[in-house]
């Protein structure tokens, strides 16, 4: 192919799916131009206070990777730009880019906020904060954006309109305010392009019959910023009119949505309206106990990772309400102020009004404009719903252009930041040959060596995190107080020292104060200390010599009503680190040459998919699968349903893997044992038919594709022994020719059997989780037979349809026109006896609120998903953990859902979790490209913090090597010669790239021969004896 | 008798509590992100692993006058190194008996284990752990204040 290749890609969309991608590509050896419409990066996760059903904090954990992009050397951030139109084709595209002016020289400005004072032009609406706020025409979006740069609002600006004013530039002390700034045309070479651009929703004034325009009917978005500590009440949760707080709040879900009647109303389900509500629900409560809170809902659709679980838990344990009936109207009452809902409930068959304080409009989502103007510019159609149609994803695909996040179709968090990293896989796929042309390495600057007796000059940033830990903690008085401190070089106090800004100004301070140790007072190490790390590092200090107190998760956010004793305990927490810090030495990570071949175990479409991406990244594969050939699941189905693959597309992806000589594939065959680390695994493999043959080969990575199976019920096993073959799984019609179903007139198809356990479900065989898939699979399954039967009747009985999938809401209105969908509350109240048309089937339909009985011929179970067979064996031979469930259990459930915590082992599909095709797809790219991320370059850096022998004490007993839970102790022996004598002496020696610095190993010494780095025994006996205070004139002695 | 009541009622407490990274650190965070209040007495040292702590940390923090020491970890199962918790209770044990002897009250120490998701556990364990090293009283070791100082080598 003599086509030119561009070694870089165009990202379109700054948001946490373009982040993702963008931070990947770059991994795997291209340059990124990230093109964000807003003047920051972040997207809607940025607006989010808190994510479900972790409850994590939303911006704390995106943070740091906006902090990554905007650090990242090989990520050219183009913001308030957009894409103006796309030339070329696959591997050679040439995009231009209107960059528009900020009117602020990026350069210059510090984000100091001074132009923002000034301006005289106020009350624009504040787009970050769904216009609960406002601001000056000379702004920021958020404190937190990236990059933190102001810009000036030119429909607004009397300077630009009018020509007077001009008082941001007089009042910038950095001369950074530029009013001849103009739009700047930008051409871009790229050979692949990512469609990431998010979505919208309403404000709550579209809705007219919804009361939209009181002040107290929100949309989601706008309760979100109302919950948040950086919102415009600073997280307090008031009405904004009368400023009190609401006593009850009713979540409207389905506004706009899942609506054929009207034309303004969006066709599909935005997915993920049922879990926000119930977590905003959730935070509602945990402000406020006495809170009522209603969700009114279609059905709850909760379709997850133990989302269902997390529903279950806003009823039990928070007490939220949930009424099944859509809310039709929404009127003040002009008496109190309040709002009347009518609705009907479905559960009690009645139609009812209801008073609540507040409203929240759980309002479609869909698309923006920018989506739009961009399948124009693609020349690709959509279809009725809006999104691009198949055919036009294919045809993009075809040509280099991939769609990810909300942009594909709906979706949560983790489902987008894998489909970035699978966009990042798939690109990387295609153009692997040119990967690293464009590519800058970081440079650090040279470490500064810290001499033995050189003294600690150590520098202090208490963070106030907004108000978050000022609120709270008097931090100008800790910051007084710190800096009396011996070795305490120099002490001060921002707003949130994990902005980029803060990231300069730590290493202003590191150069002015010659500082050698460092510690931020902040938020907690467990996601901000490699940000503030590498910051160092950029400062030319080694990483470690670096310590981060947690003040705000563990002092100022739960001691809120105590400020004098919080402050207490954040001088205390500073000054115990203290004594730590000025022991800290530094730390080398040390480099570990990577095996350029990747372990796939389990030869399913998930691990097909991630093989074949992997061998044409030109790594070599080797494939593990119990059964006999590869295919899994899948391949036994008689049809794909609603995806874009087809089993002849499985079929060319396994002979292509046949046919790749890099390609190892092992049938019939299992693990026997695994040992190592990222880099360097050592595999063991029986195989063949007689498990004769042993294989040993080493990989660098490990990627965990081993699925779900589906379980048998022992629920009316009396009723279904008599007619054994006319009882199945939904997996087993599946996998059934039409022929071989045995004749029906009328068909059962019962779903959540075994599972979705809640007030109504008990019992130890019921599992708590809902598989996610059997809604969806019943209704392929529906199609199945009434193509065998058209005139059959069916039954369907389900609780809650939980198929919140695009085109699901249509394939659903479609079939029940054929099909009766009937609801039952518990599976114990469905009895089954056998007669001779086969099976009588009783129980009580809600709705109808009587008891219901028919004959059936055919029963179709939707028993849970389960993870396959051995997993417990396997995450115990790669150290991995698992859920309650038996699931693995990846490394961050928002942020890293197809990573483990273990470097170098990746999981996708359904041993994740169970879930449609298409989606374990994209988890089998997303998981290819982190593991090709490790592969490409050949090596990676371990650990720093590891555990170190003092040979002189070590008598050689062993304790430490017997204890290790990763072999990384070995006992050294070495012959000594003393004078007559020959000794054999046994020493402990720690390998370096296997020890995962626990510290066990440290605490079991009976000699004190080991001591962990960077958690050394003088270092945490300093923290303790600090805790009781300090004896300052004892340390001025001294 | 009232004085010395009120007295009680007043004292506040100094207790260090070790955590590890993984499992009982992310749940004390958690409490903080969900807001759970606990009592203000705790110091919280984080340790990559409870199987890291030594039984003379704990003798130390005591004889430093230290109220009381708690250590916490991820559930039995659930270590991120596998099985460091494991060593922590078998060590802890031990030094229970110790501490026993020496004559420092069982309530002024324990172990207890707490997951990530365990946020308002981790709030409830503190301030019950808190309440019931108030109802015991200051230690009747002396406290003892610290040193910024630089390990000799």
């Amino acid at each position: 192919m003599s086509k030119k290749m561009h070694s870089s890609v165009l990202v379109v969309g700054g948001g946490i799916s373009g982040i993702q991608a963008s931070l990947d590509l770059t991994e795997l050896g291209f340059k990124v131009y990230l093109v964000e419409r807003k003047t920051t990066i972040g997207g809607t996760m940025a607006q989010l206070d808190k994510t479900f059903p972790t409850l994590d904090c939303s911006l704390c954990i995106l943070a740091p990777k906006m902090v990554e992009v905007y650090r990242n050397p090989n990520i050219e951030l183009l913001t308030y730009s957009y894409v103006k139109n796309i030339k070329g084709s696959h591997g050679d595209y040439t995009v231009k880019v209107i960059k528009k002016p900020r009117y602020v020289d990026s350069s210059r400005c510090k984000g100091c906020g001074d132009c923002s004072t000034i301006c005289p032009v106020r009350g624009l609406p504040s787009e970050f904060n769904a216009h609960l706020s406002t601001h000056a025409a000379a702004h920021i979006s958020f404190p937190s954006s990236v990059p933190p740069i102001y810009h000036i609002d030119d429909s607004k600006c009397l300077y630009l309109n009018y020509g007077i004013c001009g008082l941001c530039a007089k009042n910038c002390s950095a001369d950074a305010i530029d009013f001849t700034q103009k739009p700047e045309n930008i051409e871009l070479n790229v050979g692949a392009i990512i469609i990431a651009t998010g979505y919208e929703q309403e404000y709550p004034e579209f809705y007219e019959k919804l009361e939209g325009s009181n002040p107290n009917v929100l949309s989601s978005m706008q309760f979100e910023r109302l919950l948040s500590a950086n919102g415009p009440t600073g997280g307090e949760l008031m009405r904004l009119d009368d400023k009190k707080h609401p006593h009850s709040i009713a979540f409207l879900q389905c506004v706009g949505s899942r609506d054929f009647h009207h034309p303004e109303c969006k066709k599909y389900c935005s997915s993920i309206c049922c879990m926000s509500s119930a977590k905003q629900a959730i935070i509602t409560k945990e402000h406020s106990p006495d809170t009522e809170c209603f969700i009114f809902n279609t059905e709850i659709r909760a379709k997850g990772k133990n989302f269902y679980e997390f529903i279950v838990k806003s009823k039990e344990e928070y007490g939220v309400n949930y009424v099944n009936g859509r809310v039709s109207m929404v009127k003040e009452n002009p008496d109190n102020g309040k709002l009347i809902l009518y609705y009907e409930d479905i559960n009690r068959g009645v139609v009812e009004t209801k008073e609540v304080d507040m409203a929240v409009l759980a309002s479609a989502l869909f698309p923006n404009k920018a989506y739009y103007q961009f399948l124009d510019c693609l020349d690709v159609g959509h279809n009725e719903l809006g999104y691009v149609n198949d055919e036009g994803i294919a045809a993009c695909e075809e040509g280099y252009i991939y769609f990810t996040g909300y942009s594909r179709k709906p979706k949560d968090i983790p489902t987008a930041v894998a489909e970035g990293s699978a966009c990042a896989a798939r690109i990387s796929e295609k153009l692997y040959p040119v990967r690293f042309q464009n590519i800058k390495e970081i440079e650090y600057p040279p470490e500064k060596p810290i001499m033995v007796d050189e003294d600690p000059r150590v520098g202090v940033l208490v963070c106030q995190c907004g108000i978050n830990i000022a609120g709270t903690v008097d931090t100008a008085d800790v910051v007084d107080y710190i800096a009396s401190l011996p070795y305490v070089a120099h002490a001060e106090e921002n707003m949130y020292s994990c902005s980029s800004d803060s990231q300069e100004q730590i290493k202003e301070m590191i150069k002015e104060h010659n500082l050698n140790r460092f510690i931020v007072a902040s938020c907690t190490p467990r996601t901000h200390e490699p940000l503030f790390q590498n910051t160092l590092r950029e400062a030319g200090l080694n990483p470690f010599l670096f310590e981060l107190v947690n003040i705000r998760d563990q002092d100022s956010w739960v001691h809120q009503n105590e400020p004098e004793k919080a402050t207490q305990k954040a001088k205390d927490l500073i000054r115990m680190y203290l004594g730590k810090v000025v022991n800290l030495r530094p730390l080398k990570k040390i480099k570990v040459p990577v095996e350029q071949a990747c372990l796939v175990i389990g030869g399913g479409i998930t691990g097909i998919v991630s093989a074949h991406n992997l061998a044409n990244q030109g790594f070599d594969v080797y494939i593990v699968e119990k059964k006999a050939s590869l295919g899994g699941n899948a391949i036994d189905f008689i049809d794909l349903y609603d995806i874009s693959l087809h089993k002849r597309d499985i079929l060319n992806y396994i002979n292509d893997l046949k046919n790749n000589p890099n390609v190892h594939i092992l049938t019939n065959s299992t693990i026997q044992d695994i040992y190592g680390f990222v880099g360097n695994y050592k595999v063991k493999v029986q195989s063949g038919d007689d498990n004769r043959n042993i294989e040993d080969f080493k990989v660098g990575t490990i990627i965990v594709a081993t699925g779900t199976y589906q379980s048998q019920t022992e629920r009316w096993k009396d009723a279904f022994e008599k007619h054994s073959n006319r009882v199945m799984t939904q997996n087993e019609l599946e996998n059934l020719e039409d022929t071989e179903i045995p004749g029906f007139n009328d068909a059962t198809i019962i779903l959540c059997v075994d599972q979705r356990a809640d007030e109504f479900n008990q019992g130890d065989s019921v599992k708590t989780y809902c598989s996610n898939i059997c809604c969806k699979v019943a209704l392929k399954n529906i199609e199945k037979l009434l193509a065998v039967n058209p005139n059959a009747h069916i039954h369907v009985l389900y609780r809650e349809l939980q198929f919140s999938d695009l085109n699901a809401e249509t394939l659903w209105r479609e079939l029940r026109r054929k099909v009766s969908f009937e609801r039952y509350r518990s599976i114990d109240e469905i009895l089954i006896n056998s007669n001779k048309k086969h099976f009588h089937i009783k129980y009580n339909n809600i709705g109808a609120e009587c008891e219901v009985e028919f004959n059936s011929d055919l029963i179709i179970l939707a028993t849970p998903a389960m993870p396959s067979r051995g997993t417990a064996e396997l995450s115990k031979m790669l150290k991995v953990p698992t859920t309650k469930d038996g699931f693995f259990l990846e490394a961050h459930v928002k942020l890293r859902p197809i990573d483990f915590a273990t470097d170098g082992i990746f999981l996708c599909g359904g041993a994740h979790w169970p879930k449609w095709i298409d989606e374990s797809i994209t988890q089998a790219y997303g998981a290819a490209g982190r593991a090709a991320m490790l592969m490409v370059k050949g090596e990676v850096e371990t650990e720093g913090i590891t555990s170190q022998v003092t040979p002189e004490k070590c008598i050689g007993c062993g304790r430490c090597a017997e204890i290790c839970p990763y072999n990384a102790i070995e006992m050294v022996e070495t012959i000594k010669q003393m004078g007559l004598y020959t000794i054999t002496e046994k020493k402990a020696h720690i390998i370096d790239a296997v020890c995962k610095g626990c510290g066990a190993c440290a605490a079991e010494c009976p000699l004190g021969a080991i001591d962990q780095k960077h958690f050394s025994k003088f270092q945490i006996k300093k923290q303790i004896d600090l805790l009781t205070g300090i004896d300052l004139k004892a340390c001025q002695k001294g | 008798m009232v004085k010395k009541k009120s007295q009680k009622e007043s004292f506040e407490p100094q207790i260090l509590v070790f955590c590890c990274n993984w499992c009982s650190y992310a749940g004390a965070d958690l409490a903080g992100v969900s807001r759970f209040q606990y009592p203000p007495n705790i110091r919280i040292v984080r340790v990559m692993c409870s199987g890291r702590v030594e039984p003379i940390f704990i003798l130390n923090a005591f004889k430093n006058g230290i109220d009381g020491v708690l250590i916490t970890g991820c559930h039995i199962g659930d270590c991120h190194y596998i099985s460091g918790n494991e060593y922590a209770q078998v060590r802890m044990e031990h030094l229970k008996k110790l501490l026993k002897s020496l004559g420092i009250e069982e309530d002024r120490f324990r172990l207890h284990w707490i997951s990530a998701s365990e946020g308002k556990q981790f709030a409830e364990l503190i301030t019950d752990f808190t309440d019931s090293v108030k109802r015991l009283g200051e230690s009747k070791i002396p406290k003892k204040l610290g040193l910024i100082e630089l390990e000799s080598c």
